[in-house]
């Protein structure tokens, strides 16, 4: 005889270990060792979630688990609105080899009812989402990474070689802030290789003819130009203001100006270098490797300088 | 300089920056890579931080910053 969803529900719950909103409200205070996993709709998900959770939908959960939780002994809590799709998911996992896995009864909504506190994602338009849809197509960035993203704030040091092509993807990746320093004004013999400048603007300030490109590119990149040298007078103060800063200056006094001020502020500096044919690259930041003083302590003397 | 070169470098830098801000991958922390355009060669070094640094060493002399066109000396290009 076919089963009633009313029997499908009570075995699920019969063999998936229930757990309360209080019990998981307490996991997560507790910094226990699981994954809460949104076992809902997607519309449901996006009108608010519980912080931490991973959204892995039921129609995909067979195909997408083992990428969020390729542990199968791990703890795993699953939920959804009223805690009966959660356990039918939950016998699943449990087909699929999870040993520890979970249904929060009661769901989202008894979660809300309780007054607990509750996070929801800032909508994409449909635009973004067809912007973004290979970012978010790989699942090391997808939708949380596109976010931070979009909230970060990147200081470009010099709109020259090295600064317009890192300016240009950046903004193409959706980095939400780029503040872009340059005092330099465009001219002729830039354009075999500071890409972000156009013929058009040979005369105009570097920072804004780039200002100009990325407005053009993506929308959603605020950029903030500024028109004026890198000093150590204003340099804190304006690395403070952001998370990373990528150095594409051209000269050692910028170079290590930038060092010192990422280093004090505890900002990554992204570090770059080019001659003739020869690049180099790395990556500084406090704490975790060497800063671009530990590689050249020294200036190198005035007669080797390249200019 | 070749053309393409900063392009290159510039969009190692610009990798670096995103994988930084998403929290993915292994950054260049202690690694400075090094491409040679014409032997077309990628070779990474690893660095170590300088215990004498002036900055970052464990009795660093820099606390504040400094004039940095008197400490690269006049020669430097600005």
């Amino acid at each position: 005889m076919a089963k009633s969803i009313r029997d499908l529900l009570a075995e699920a719950k019969k063999q998936v270990h229930e757990v309360s909103v209080q019990d998981v409200k307490q996991m997560i205070e507790n910094q226990e060792d699981m994954v809460l996993v949104d076992v809902r709709e997607k519309d449901e998900y996006a009108n608010g979630y519980i912080d931490g959770a991973v959204y892995v939908g039921r129609g995909m959960l067979e195909f997408s688990i083992e990428n969020h939780v390729p542990n199968k002994q791990k703890k795993v809590v699953l939920y959804c609105a009223r805690g009966n799709r959660s356990a039918l998911a939950g016998q699943t996992l449990q087909t699929l080899g999870y040993a520890n896995v979970y249904s929060m009864a009661g769901g989202f909504l008894g979660w809300k009812d309780q007054g607990l506190s509750f996070v929801q994602d800032k909508q994409w338009s449909q635009e973004q989402l067809s912007r973004y849809s290979r970012h978010f197509a790989l699942r090391e960035i997808g939708e949380k990474g596109q976010r931070k993203l979009l909230e970060s704030k990147v200081l470009l040091v010099g709109a020259g070689g090295l600064g317009s092509p890192s300016a240009i993807y950046l903004a193409a990746a959706g980095v939400g802030t780029l503040g872009i320093i340059d005092s330099d004004v465009v001219d002729v013999s830039n354009l075999q290789r500071q890409i972000i400048h156009s013929t058009a603007n040979v005369g105009k300030p570097k920072a804004e003819s780039a200002k100009e490109m990325i407005a053009a590119l993506n929308p959603d990149v605020k950029v903030i130009p500024y028109n004026s040298r890198l000093t150590a007078e204003n340099i804190l103060e304006l690395v403070r203001e952001y998370d990373v800063v990528v150095d594409g200056s051209d000269n050692f006094v910028t170079k290590y100006m930038v060092n010192d001020a990422a280093y004090m502020a505890g900002k990554p500096s992204v570090f770059g270098s080019i001659f003739q044919f020869d690049g180099q690259v790395s990556v500084f930041q406090r704490d975790r490797g060497p800063c671009y003083r530990c590689l050249f302590p020294v200036p190198p003397p005035p007669g080797l300088v390249p200019s | 300089m070749l053309g393409v070169l900063p392009g290159i470098v510039g969009l190692i830098q610009a990798t670096e920056v995103i994988k930084l801000i998403v929290g993915i991958g292994q950054p260049l922390f202690g690694r400075l890579i090094a491409y040679d355009a014409l032997a077309m060669e990628f070779r990474e070094l690893k660095v170590k931080r300088d215990e004498n640094c002036a900055l970052c060493g464990n009795e660093p002399k820099i606390t504040e910053l400094v004039n940095y066109e008197e400490f690269c000396g006049v020669a430097c290009p600005t």
